[in-house]
């Protein structure tokens, strides 16, 4: 028997492939998004939201991470908007590789936005960088106050949580007070935007926060 | 049950394990260990009944698994460090309320293997024995 010490990141060889992404991002000029939620959560709810009050502002195009079906990538589509789709099949998260293949037939130039609608799942998409600017998260309010407390990782890791279904509230006897506590308890800086897809209510001060963080980021470069 | 969460990490841990054991042509790994920060939040037992399946017809298919969990520490400028718990999960600084960073907790690595030097083989019983 012999012992080889490794101490290697069980995540290194993704990270290094999503730098390679975020590389090639910037060289495109493009800021990219990493939606991430449970199924069900509202992520393509939020994106036809955030697509209609942005498609005037500057140009988005879309990935769609998802098991089996098409569903979603031709909702976006019908917005006009450009939308490459990923079918994982059995792996349960877009990791940086899918992203890097799908790079080679998705073209970037003339974008200014690019969204990356994760496949619905609350834990295992957290762990996988795609080489992305930003990490969102859309919780559905309705699943309940705890919820951040129980899967600390992904509220965690997203510098935007989006606390989707608001108008349900009334109907699920969830508390948004506590909930946005556990939220800032496992993520004291996170952005927190209360939204309703439905209604509408609240998607403008998210809108709002997105196009400063680009803006900013644009700067930056 | 086999949580896709820890197979997707299995997973990377065997390839990462086959590759060191072929750089240094090892005939077979007789044991890996992780070091697996709390906050992961990757379940042991998951992770054990994830690499049981998934370990057959490896260069892993005999080798053990050691997980080795690393509590969860923040650090406050001012106030200096605090263990964290997962019931209790708080991530600003317990003394003032600011902002703190996590200095312990994520870690998701393999650690070190110990490779073996004689191959696995079936006899005619069909058992896996080691040696020849």
């Amino acid at each position: 028997m012999h012992r080889v010490v490794t101490e290697t990141g069980i995540m290194d060889a993704n990270d290094k492939l999503a730098d390679h992404n975020r590389d090639h991002f910037r060289e495109k000029g493009v800021f990219v998004v990493n939606l991430m939620s449970a199924p069900g959560a509202g992520k393509t709810s939020v994106l036809e939201q955030t697509i209609v009050r942005l498609r005037e502002w500057c140009r988005i195009g879309v990935i769609e991470g998802d098991l089996m079906t098409t569903y979603d990538a031709d909702r976006i589509s019908a917005l006009g908007v450009p939308a490459f789709q990923i079918t994982t099949g059995t792996v349960c998260h877009l990791d940086a590789a899918m992203i890097h293949h799908t790079l080679a037939s998705f073209d970037l130039d003339g974008l200014d936005l690019l969204v990356i609608e994760n496949v619905g799942n609350l834990v295992c998409p957290a762990e996988f960088n795609l080489g992305e600017d930003l990490k969102v998260m859309v919780f559905s309010t309705v699943e309940g106050a705890e919820k951040p407390k129980k899967y600390p990782l992904m509220f965690h890791e997203a510098e935007a949580v989006l606390l989707n279904k608001t108008d349900l509230l009334p109907y699920a006897g969830v508390s948004l007070d506590e909930l946005c506590d556990n939220v800032r308890d496992v993520n004291p800086e996170a952005g927190i935007f209360p939204v309703s897809c439905r209604t509408g209510e609240g998607i403008e001060a998210w809108v709002e926060w997105l196009k400063t963080r680009m803006e900013e980021s644009r700067r930056a470069r | 049950m086999m949580g896709m969460h820890e197979a997707a990490i299995v997973r990377r841990v065997i390839a990462i394990a086959e590759a060191e054991a072929g750089q240094v042509a090892a005939a077979r790994i007789g044991l890996i260990k992780l070091r697996v920060g709390e906050f992961r939040g990757v379940a042991r037992e998951a992770l054990e009944f994830a690499f049981g399946v998934l370990k057959g017809g490896t260069m892993a298919a005999a080798a053990r698994l050691e997980v080795e969990t690393i509590p969860l520490r923040i650090a406050c400028q001012d106030c200096g460090e605090f263990r964290v718990t997962m019931e209790d999960l708080r991530l600003s600084c317990p003394g003032c309320g600011g902002p703190a960073i996590i200095i312990s907790g994520r870690e998701l690595e393999v650690e070190y293997l110990e490779f073996e030097e004689e191959p696995l083989i079936v006899n005619e019983e069909g058992e896996r024995c080691i040696g020849s």
